[in-house]
């Protein structure tokens, strides 16, 4: 009897110990970090920040894009730089993003793989709102509090201003959105907000960030975001604004729905926005000369060819108000591989080539600041001396930014040609004039240092308010002023004020050629509603072609003809967000 | 293991001396089942320990009281009570238990009577298992019992373990679809490499009746398997020995390269550009004159052989007391040489083998009345080694290159490159493809694992304090463990060139060093080793009241917890649940069964972690009504019913759901945070990330299931028929939610929003009979389920048709394809194409423009054929046997199934200079069109994926039903006297094939259960068998 008593009783407190105790199917308490042990402490505050950082920059060099990492950006045209989907430049492989947006081969169900997923600007956007709720809890002092506040406020606008600049007005999301259930779908499916509104949710973040943030760091934390950015942020988000793509009473494209046009631009023309947009830009000049204490155009260097170089291959150059962290990781070589003349530098596998057009290298004059004479005719060809003589005429940012055949690659690498037809390197591999070198000077493979991506430097804000005044029939004297400055830096003849449609025609020439592949003219030949003008963004792009042997000669040669639409002045939204039903596309896609 | 066995089998013999010193008389007997001796029986003498076992002959003797009774008993015979009344001699005849009314049916933690179960069970017996000359329990269970459906994708060697569900899909969730497996009452994974020769039943639990006692992991069906137990009687040794020849049973046909390159001619022609191979090149094509540079290869006959080898062995020894009953086994299986093997010496073989041990002791002692105590230890090791990538790497490279890329070896040399073959046509030796670089390389990976399964059980019988009751418990513990090896090195490769001087016309040169044993790696990892315990305690109750009224309960509870180290969070699993069980049987007339589980997952938060899971089924045995008219037409009719919720926590590797996800620290990866001055101080930041988000509402997904069921005996018996209805919802499906706008960016949990539905039924009729000496018999069976998306939160879609909701789960879609474009008047009129800039051609698909824009584009994207799980499943088997000959074979089949090929399996010039087949000849030229023959492709094009004719479509979607010769067996045992004479009980020589004949109407050449769009994968192999069983 005691056995079976024995038993059962083993039995029923079995049962009872292990339904009592609740804990067996509780997740045991473990050394996982929770957002409360984030903020509990400074270290992981900070960390968090950087996350922030991490999500909520414009890493326009598209590095990487592998779908297993969430939240990793891919910019910039994938496997090239967006400069090759404009006149500036081409990117030989045809595998790239650039390719597909000039041959007009893009649309709302795969602009994702080709240039810019929204959703990676979400998740910035979703990791600075956590940081925006939460810093409070943090155990800093009131002060330090309000700066990091003021950097995650920026960071959450840089990333609207980036969804702006592609789209037009966009969903604005100021907090961190719940969903745990299908209930909760509703709540989260933000409409698009105005033009309008957008441009003022940024500039209103700008303006309190400005607020808090400090002028400059400590030497080891140099780079995080000064005031000067939210004042730069604040400064082109509204020269954007005011310019003819927006600011007009005509839309790029006829729309009928009352709403979407106020989405696609201001629904009028202000010239008063252009006032506005000069006083913001001329706050960032004041702010470097007065109150930072430390930025400035970069004057350093002897030769004004190793000055305007510095600039992208230097990361503690003063002039650089925000850069967005190293370009490629340390010695992984995307940035190698798809940025330099891989058939003749580089031995890597898939060369991307990236070569820049005859079309843009006529926007450098020559170093006295005349135009060089372009008058080759299309198959004709001329002497190669020729080819040398012309673009070694060109002025200092052509020489630092275009590695010609019969120059190095760097000092005392030896020089390099770029014939077609030579025996020993068949370089029928890139099409332009010759290769980009900006940013890339002495690189050559996956150790060389990766440089930073360069979000504001203080120059773009000299042409920015130079631009802006011109438009708002401001003063000649500031304008002239504004835009010899940067011509000065690199030893350029100034101009002299004639009116204001011939300097605009400067302003944007001189643009083009100091902002060169920077990703800056894919969006102002948008915003300046240009990039459907024959050899802007449509049309023929020529290149000249090289012949070796005996008697080397080069041709001009139009490499392709480029495909434009209108309705490409604006990103249409991801087809997979349209057939969620709270998104309005822009019109024509 | 061996010491462990011989000291049980010893302990066993002990305990069944016996000594007697009470006055006693000798008698002797025999026991016989209507005159056929019977062996091994239990003659017990009633009240004491004491008994014997009957020998060969059926004969025992004993000294006994001479007023005893002799309790005669036997598995599968009545037990006799047998005076002993001063005789001498006693014979005695037992009369079978063998009728329906005596079967029993495993079911969940517990068994029942057959008669009296109202579930929905089908069963599957080892005997049958062992008929299959294959690999796996999973393939040997292909077309045996219906409502079972096996797919099995692959035939490579270790690696061919078939999909197995129960009743089709009813859940969204690829991960959580599977049926729960339990060997010996214990989830059990591993059950695939099982020996089937110790496997005694499997029993397929299909309806909520049967598996709500499984609660949150019954909702998939469950599948028990049971294993062999030692039968009381004196040691029966049993030993089989198979050997067979395998081969592929389909392999794709490839184009030679005089075929190829017209074909690839005529597709740059197609394309506007000049043909690479001049009519010299045809030329050596053609005549074969010049096969360095100008080969010929079959790159899928040059890596994989024609015919391989199989065996397998089996011993096993079974046998006991009545105290003591054991059954051991022993088993190796072994699969050799898939792959022809590189012409180098690498240092290491370059071997392709699957060698499988299996050691199996199951022991059942009754030290003292009342207690029963099993212990079950099994043991599956299984060798794997598979070189240069197997059957994915082979299948690739084949697919992947023309046939005239590399000569392969000259003069048994790896070539790398060569130097003078046609212009453009790429340097490939897919040798040295898959090697640890891209080239000359060759590896060998080896994964050797071994799984360990103990049960430890324990029933004690409290008739004492009421009769009927008992207690019970089990402990089981298994552990596993992988080692994965891979070794590697590199050929010395060679360069060739052409040398008009030299007088075999060429030369060569090592162009790259072999190395020794260079990048030689071996890994075992503790992520490869995992650990499982499992507890259950029960109470039973089972009484016949007053010869009517039988009464069983049951209530039991349960714990698991599983260690492995790749688990989130690094946390044991753990399971917690309680079941329960009650029936009550009115003269085995009227029955009732009430089943519920009660348990928990650790995946859901407190309040909604514990599920209750009930179910109710009734039966009426309508053939047991006294009113029923007594007769041979139908002599058993039973309906049956059952109602009840079953539960589903599966989703992928996901736990704890309702948890937000730890913040983890990195280093940014690609995404560095970087600050400070260039050279100076400039560091990179770790990071936190957030991790993915917890949904405080999840919980368990619920099935409703509703079966209803009729079992017909007909004609005495010779004719049964079994026909069961289902119906299935189920709702609160785990399930990714889908339409949140990217704006929430952040990575969110399952929540239970999906909701599919199942339905349909299971027929199976058997016959036998015995004619004089032959006894035949056949049966057929045949399964429909068909599931349908009620919902799963899927985005609005442009039109109606691209919906995938209100299809069933894994729809295919894609465009109509209505022919080919054959005139320049039909092009002129057709549609545009988004995939055609430049206009479609004749000679190009025709497709549906399903909503008549005039442009055909992914908008025209509608359902297309079948899902790719065949709705329906059926077998037809038969046999007979005649004296000692004995014939059966069986054909298993699919259908309303569909499967997809893309890319190089199924295109020819895959990126330019991808293979062509057979098939790819009867495409679509002006010229055969104009003389009326036969085209089934369209014209031939140079780097297809992206190009309009290769769309998905309902041409590439194609119909994958078909009816397979799967197993024929014919054997002969042999004579009673021939057997005295060698000294054995029983031995039967046979010969078997397996997957002998595939009738289907697939365009490709492909096994139609190959579910890689690819084809990488190896086709289920074809077996010759030939086998001899002994007994003794």
């Amino acid at each position: 009897m005691s056995m079976k008593k024995i038993i059962l009783i083993s039995i029923v407190t079995c049962v009872t110990v292990c339904f009592s105790c609740k804990k067996y199917l509780e997740k045991p308490i473990s050394s996982e970090v929770t957002l409360e042990d984030i903020f509990a402490s400074k270290e992981k505050t900070e960390q968090f920040l950087w996350n922030v950082y991490s999500t909520a920059s414009i890493y326009e060099f598209p590095f990487y894009w592998a779908a297993s990492e969430s939240g990793f950006y891919h910019y910039g045209a994938t496997y090239t730089i967006l400069a090759a989907a404009t006149d500036e430049a081409d990117a030989y492989a045809n595998l790239t993003g650039a390719e597909a947006f000039n041959t007009g081969n893009w649309s709302a169900s795969d602009i994702y793989w080709y240039e810019f997923r929204s959703e990676f600007c979400y998740k910035g956007i979703r990791n600075a709102n956590l940081f925006i709720e939460n810093i409070d809890q943090a155990p800093f002092s009131e002060t330090e509090k309000a700066a990091m506040k003021a950097e995650a406020i920026f960071l959450r606008a840089l990333m609207h201003f980036d969804l702006m600049q592609r789209l037009g007005g966009v969903a604005i999301v100021d907090n961190v959105l719940k969903v745990s259930s299908a209930e909760d779908i509703p709540e989260v499916r933000i409409p698009r907000s105005s033009f309008e509104e957008t441009v003022n949710f940024i500039v209103n973040s700008c303006d309190e960030a400005a607020r808090s943030l400090p002028n400059a760091y400590a030497s080891q934390y140099r780079g995080r975001i000064v005031k000067g950015a939210a004042l730069a942020l604040k400064a082109r988000t509204l020269l954007y604004a005011a310019s003819p793509l927006f600011n007009s009473d005509d839309a790029y494209r006829p729309v009928s729905d009352p709403a979407l046009r106020a989405m696609i631009g201001y629904t009028n023309y202000d010239s008063e926005r252009w006032r506005i947009a000069a006083d913001a830009n001329k706050a960032v000049l004041d702010w470097a000369k007065n109150e930072s204490g430390w930025c400035e155009l970069y004057q350093g260097k002897e030769n004004p060819v190793d000055r305007y170089e510095e600039i992208f291959i230097n990361p503690n150059v003063n002039e650089i108000i925000l850069d967005a962290g190293l370009m490629g990781p340390t010695a992984t070589n995307y940035f190698v591989r798809f940025m330099t003349p891989g058939t003749v530098v580089y031995t890597g596998t898939d060369p991307v080539n990236i070569g820049v057009t005859f079309n843009f290298t006529k926007f450098y004059q020559k170093a006295d600041g005349t135009d060089q004479v372009w008058d080759e005719q299309e198959g004709v060809a001329y002497p190669y001396a020729e080819y040398r003589r012309k673009l070694g005429e060109l002025e200092p940012r052509f020489q630092a930014s275009v590695f010609q055949s019969g120059t190095e690659w760097s000092r005392g690498t030896g020089t390099v040609y770029h014939f077609y037809e030579q025996q020993s390197r068949l370089l029928d591999l890139y099409n332009g004039v010759g290769f980009l070198r900006k940013f890339l000077k002495g690189v050559r493979n996956g150790s060389s240092p990766a440089p930073k991506w360069i979000t504001f430097r203080l120059a773009e804000f000299y042409l920015n308010y130079a631009e802006a005044l011109n438009e708002a029939n401001g003063s000649s004297g500031e304008i002239m002023d504004a835009l010899n400055t940067v011509r000065e830096r690199v030893e350029m003849p100034p101009y002299t004020y004639t009116n204001q449609a011939d300097m605009r025609e400067k302003i944007r020439r001189e643009r083009a050629v100091e902002l060169s592949f920077e990703q800056h003219r894919y969006f102002d030949v948008r915003r300046w509603k240009i990039a459907g003008t024959d050899g802007v963004m449509k049309g023929g792009m020529y290149g000249l072609r090289l012949a070796g042997g005996t008697e080397p000669t080069y041709k001009l040669e139009k490499f392709e003809d480029r495909v434009w639409d209108d309705k490409m002045y604006l990103y249409p939204f991801r087809v997979s967000e349209i057939d969620l039903g709270y998104i309005v596309q822009n019109p024509g896609w | 293991m061996k010491k462990t066995l011989l000291i049980l089998i010893g302990i066993a013999y002990f305990l069944s001396i016996e000594n007697v010193f009470s006055q006693t008389q000798h008698i002797q007997g025999k026991v016989v089942d209507g005159g056929e001796p019977l062996p091994g029986v239990s003659v017990k003498i009633k009240n004491t320990d004491r008994g014997i076992s009957t020998n060969d002959a059926g004969e025992f003797s004993l000294d006994v009281p001479f007023d005893a009774v002799l309790l005669v008993s036997f598995l599968g015979y009545e037990t006799q009570e047998v005076l002993v009344n001063n005789r001498k001699f006693v014979t005695i005849d037992l009369q079978s238990t063998n009728n329906e009314l005596m079967d029993v049916v495993i079911v969940g933690y517990g068994q029942q009577k057959k008669i009296t179960t109202t579930g929905a069970i089908a069963s599957v017996s080892g005997e049958d298992l062992v008929k299959a000359p294959v690999a796996g329990i999973s393939n040997a269970l292909i077309g045996m019992a219906p409502g079972l459906q096996a797919v099995q994708n692959s035939g490579e060697f270790g690696n061919d373990k078939a999909t197995i569900f129960i009743r089709g899909m009813a859940t969204l969730n690829a991960g959580g679809r599977g049926p729960l497996i339990m060997i010996d009452g214990v989830e059990r994974e591993t059950y695939n490499n099982l020996d089937p020769n110790e496997i005694e039943s499997i029993n397929i639990l299909k309806d909520a009746s049967s598996t709500a006692v499984f609660g949150v992991r019954g909702a998939n069906g469950v599948i028990l398997i049971t294993t062999k137990q030692g039968k009381t009687g004196k040691p029966v040794i049993n030993f089989t020995s198979n050997v067979a020849a395998i081969q592929p049973s389909i392999l794709p046909e490839l184009l030679g390269s005089y075929e190829y390159a017209l074909l690839r001619n005529e597709a740059q022609m197609n394309m506007g550009q000049t043909p690479v191979f001049s009519e010299e090149d045809l030329r050596l094509y053609q005549t074969g004159e010049d096969p360095i540079f100008h080969p010929s290869k079959n790159w899928m006959e040059e890596l994989i052989k024609p015919f391989s080898f199989q065996q397998s062995y089996n011993t096993n020894i079974s046998g006991g007391t009545e105290r003591l009953q054991y059954f051991t086994s022993l088993g190796y299986f072994n699969q050799s040489g898939g792959y022809h093997q590189p012409e180098q010496d690498l240092g290491f073989p370059f071997k392709h083998t699957y060698d499988k041990y299996n050691i199996r002791m199951n022991f059942d002692f009754k030290p003292i009345e009342d207690l029963t105590i099993s212990l079950k230890l099994g043991n599956q090791i299984t060798d794997n080694s598979i070189p240069n990538g197997g059957a994915w790497g082979a299948f690739d490279k084949s697919a992947n290159l023309p046939p005239m890329t590399s000569p392969g070896f000259v003069d048994g040399k790896y070539i790398e490159k060569i130097t003078g073959m046609p212009a453009g046509v790429p340097n490939f030796n897919p040798w040295g493809q898959a090697g640890p670089t891209s080239t000359g390389g060759a590896f060998v990976t080896d994964d050797y694992s071994s799984t360990v399964n103990t049960n430890l059980f324990v029933k004690y019988d409290l008739h004492r304090i009421t009769p009927g009751l008992s207690v019970r418990a089990m402990g089981a513990y298994d552990s596993y463990y992988l080692k994965h090896k891979v070794r590697s090195r590199y050929f010395p490769a060679y360069t060739i060139l052409k040398d008009p001087n030299s007088p075999m016309g060429y030369t060569m040169y090592q162009s790259k060093e072999g190395g020794p044993f260079y990048n030689l790696s071996e890994s075992v990892g503790d992520n490869n080793k995992w650990r499982k315990m499992y507890t259950e305690a029960a109470l039973d109750y089972n009484r016949t009241f007053g010869e009517s009224h039988q009464i069983t309960g049951l209530i039991l509870a349960n714990f698991q917890r599983a260690f492995y180290p790749n688990l989130a969070y690094k946390l044991p699993t753990a399971y917690l649940g309680l079941v329960s069980r009650i029936t009550y049987a009115y003269k085995n007339r009227y029955l009732s069964e009430f089943n519920m589980g009660y348990n928990g997952s650790e995946n859901f938060p407190e309040g909604k972690r514990f599920g209750f899971f009930p179910s109710v089924s009734a039966g009426w045995v309508a053939s047991e009504e006294p009113f029923f008219p007594e007769n041979d037409w139908v002599t058993f009719l039973k309906f049956r019913g059952s109602y009840g919720e079953v539960g589903n926590d599966k989703i992928g590797g996901d736990r704890y759901l309702y948890l937000n996800g730890p913040y983890t620290l990195g280093n940014g990866g690609y995404q560095a945070v970087v600050f400070g001055e260039a050279g100076v101080n400039m560091t990179r930041f770790n990071m936190y990330r957030e991790g993915k988000i917890g949904n405080p509402d999840v919980t368990w997904e619920r099935a409703k299931k509703l079966n209803v069921g009729v079992e017909l005996k007909l004609l005495s018996n010779h004719l049964s028929i079994t026909a069961d209805y289902f119906e299935e919802k189920r709702d609160n499906i785990l399930w990714r939610l889908s339409t949140v706008p990217e704006l929430v960016a952040a990575e969110l949990p399952a929540a239970n929003i999906g909701k599919v539905e199942n339905k349909g039924y299971e027929i199976e009729v058997g016959y036998n009979n015995t004619v004089g000496n032959t006894t035949f018999w056949a049966k057929g069976a045949y399964a429909f389920a068909r599931n349908e998306i009620i919902f799963q939160d899927e985005a609005m879609r442009k039109y109606d048709w691209m919906l995938r909701t209100g299809r069933p789960i894994n729809q295919y879609f894609g465009l109509t394809f209505e022919g080919f474009y054959n005139t320049q008047e039909e092009v002129d009129a057709a549609p545009a194409s988004q995939w055609s800039t430049a206009g479609v051609q004749p000679g190009d698909m025709k497709y549906k423009d399903l909503n008549g824009d005039g442009i055909i584009s992914t908008d025209d994207m509608g359902p297309v054929g079948y899902s790719d799980w065949p709705e329906v499943t059926y077998s037809i088997s038969g046999g007979f046997s005649w004296k000692g000959f004995d014939l059966s074979a069986l054909f298993q089949g699919t259908g309303n199934v569909s499967v997809r090929f893309e890319s190089a399996s199924a295109y020819p010039f895959t990126s330019d200079w991808g293979s062509a087949q057979k098939w790819h000849l009867e495409r679509w030229t002006p010229e055969r069109y104009a003389n009326g023959e036969e085209i089934t492709f369209p014209r031939v094009e140079l780097s297809p994926a992206r190009q309009h004719n290769y769309q998905p479509s309902s041409f590439w979607v194609q119909d994958a039903s078909y009816i397979r010769l799967k197993n024929v067996e014919m054997g002969y045992r042999f004579t009673a006297d021939f057997l005295k004479r060698v000294g054995l009980t029983s031995m039967r020589v046979y010969v078997s094939g397996n997957n002998l004949v595939t009738w289907t109407s697939m365009k490709y050449s492909k096994d139609p259960d190959a579910r890689e769009l690819w084809g990488r994968v190896y086709p289920p192999m074809r077996v010759f068998n030939g086998g001899v069983n002994f007994q003794f």
